[in-house]
């Protein structure tokens, strides 16, 4: 018997899932409820969200002020400020499809092993294929790389 | 200096006004954000789950943020960033400072409050003992981890179970740390149902309900936290306490809108939600003033922020053009909504079950078809109804719930038609569980 609290709704239903019975879903309070709690205990998935270290220096030029319709470079950017030298920045990154959940330690050891120099655009694949899951690891954020 | 509305914040809120306002006609728009980019918190919210509503699919909060952004493009919205706003006035002048100007003064037409909400710390909840390092809010470790790749800490007690406390835990795990709790002073969490299945139950974080941090012990850095049950007055059992060591402690307990220039600016805040009070359509006491966004009510969900920010962007488009038309000539305004005579209205009170509404009230007759209350309840609900009775206490609406949580905001629709017949007076909305129905 596995059990589960449902997330369809705020409700928060206790599942009992027999998977001696061809899991069959109890304790659910509407017809979702039971078909969230097959799939969470056959197959659960989850997308995967972390960030990934950034290879490079750049000049950070200030940018006092930001005109959406001007080609204005910075703003929703990563980058890297040498003028901070602890700190260390990251490009977020997610998983484009839900993963087993079984496979979120090997991708985390996927993420913490890249690192990325850029530029990426917003959805641009990090990792094709990301520990063998079939899901890629897309870039969450624009990365660009400053004009030496 | 003098821009037509002026937004203060740049975060979800700023920009979905700024740019509603400007679909609705305005065009002299300025944007003022303290951080050195757009977008808010949501830049360091890494994880998805964002626009469901919105966008129609499940983004991360820099994807979100940059999705508000885009829809700036082409506009003439002007959003200056490294600009910290140091007042308002009543009269809608702002003084500011940043690197680029210096100090400056800018007078505004219309201004849409949009400074997000603020966590609470340590000092705001009184924890005893001990003074080390290793004790910050979940959403400074959010930036520190996030955005600025700094580990906080390997061994860790989470206090309190908000959503940004439970994504931390979460985060935390995935880097390599060690999550020991998540202690919790409630019987219940106030942080959404789907965080505590995918951030604690997912890695075997246990969710310790009503239990506290009674003590705290560390020379330098943190190296124990003691934490005791508590009895229905949430008071600590003595006898229960466990010490648990670990070097972070990560509070989770609650947020706080940033009021701080409102209060410069003479709006009357309600004390219920910590943000101002307001009508239907966002307006704050102050004439010309308007809030949305965290800054007027701590919301859960962004995308009821966006929805929010562009009733402000459309309420301050209209107050700028009525504005235009009263100093153009005599007229009075059409539909009653001029700045010096207050339009007629209907106030919300509420009984024990329910928190708090936004709105406060609304001013009639009202803009659009339909208008929306939200509130909160103050504990867990089930087989309850939500009754809302006009002052001889007949009943406009009632909405049967299976179930409600004070972590979940709760909304009614009610049509405009309907509340522009009430004509000014209070209306009542309650909670009413089944049991005190059957009495």
């Amino acid at each position: 018997m596995i059990e589960l609290t449902c997330i369809v709704c705020p409700k928060g239903c206790r599942l009992r899932v027999d998977e001696n019975d061809g899991y069959k879903v109890t304790g659910n309070a509407c017809p979702r409820g039971a078909a969230y709690g097959r799939e969470e205990a056959l197959d659960p998935k989850r997308v995967v969200t972390s960030t990934v270290r950034i290879l490079f220096e750049r000049d950070a030029e200030s940018v006092d002020s930001v005109r959406p319709d001007l080609p204005a470079p910075l703003p929703l950017v990563s980058y890297f400020d040498p003028d901070l030298p602890h700190i260390e920045a990251r490009l977020p990154v997610k998983t484009s499809v839900p993963i087993p959940k079984a496979k979120i330690a090997d991708v985390m050891n996927a993420v913490h092993a890249v690192t990325v120099r850029g530029p990426y655009d917003i959805g641009d694949v990090i990792i094709k294929n990301v520990a063998e899951t079939g899901a890629d690891l897309i870039a969450t954020r624009d990365l660009r790389v400053p004009d030496a | 200096m003098h821009a037509d509305l002026i937004i203060i914040g740049a975060g979800p809120a700023g920009l979905a006004a700024a740019a509603e306002a400007h679909r609705h006609g305005i065009r002299d728009i300025l944007v003022l954000e303290r951080d050195n980019e757009p977008g808010g918190i949501l830049n360091q919210c890494i994880h998805n789950g964002f626009g469901l509503h919105i966008y129609k699919e499940e983004l991360t909060g820099p994807e979100y943020a940059a999705r508000a952004f885009d829809e700036l493009r082409d506009t003439s919205v002007v959003v200056k960033q490294d600009t910290m706003v140091l007042s308002v006035s009543p009269d809608r002048v702002l003084s500011a400072i940043n690197p680029a100007d210096g100090y400056f003064e800018v007078s505004a037409g219309a201004i849409i409050l949009a400074m997000g909400c603020r966590e609470r710390t340590r000092g705001a909840i009184a924890i005893p003992g001990d003074r080390p390092s290793g004790i910050l809010t979940a959403g400074a470790a959010q930036r520190y981890v996030n955005i600025e790749g700094c580990m906080v800490g390997k061994r860790v007690v989470l206090l309190g179970s908000g959503d940004i406390g439970l994504i931390m835990a979460r985060r935390m795990t995935l880097e390599g740390a060690e999550v020991l709790a998540c202690v919790e002073l409630m019987p219940f969490s106030g942080g959404l149902t789907r965080n505590i299945v995918q951030c604690l139950q997912d890695y075997n974080i246990p969710l310790m309900l009503s239990h506290t941090i009674t003590d705290i012990r560390g020379k330098n850095r943190l190296q124990s936290v003691t934490v005791s049950k508590v009895d229905d007055d949430l008071r600590p059992i003595p006898g229960t306490e466990t010490e648990m060591e670990c070097d972070t402690l990560l509070l989770s307990v609650g947020l706080i809108p940033e009021n701080e220039l409102s209060k410069t600016a003479g709006v009357e805040l309600d004390p219920r939600t910590g943000g101002p009070r307001v009508t239907d359509d966002t307006r704050t006491t102050v004439p010309g003033i308007f809030a949305c966004g965290n800054v007027l009510h701590v919301h859960d969900l962004v995308d009821n922020v966006t929805l929010e920010a562009r009733k402000a962007g459309r309420a301050a488009a209209r107050f700028l053009r009525e504005e235009k038309s009263d100093n153009a000539g005599p007229a009075r305004l059409p539909n009653g909504h001029g700045r010096t005579h207050p339009a007629p209205s209907l106030t919300i009170q509420t009984d024990h079950n329910v928190i708090y509404t936004v709105p406060q009230s609304f001013r009639l007759p009202l803009p659009d078809k339909t208008a929306d209350i939200y509130f909160r309840v103050r504990s867990i609900l089930r087989e309850c109804e939500i009754v809302l009775t006009d002052a001889a206490g007949r009943i406009v609406r009632r909405v049967p719930k299976d179930y409600m949580t004070p972590g979940e905001m709760e909304k009614i629709t009610l049509s405009a038609d309907a509340l522009n017949e009430l004509g000014t007076q209070t209306l009542t909305l309650s909670v009413v569980e089944q049991e005190a129905r059957d009495d």
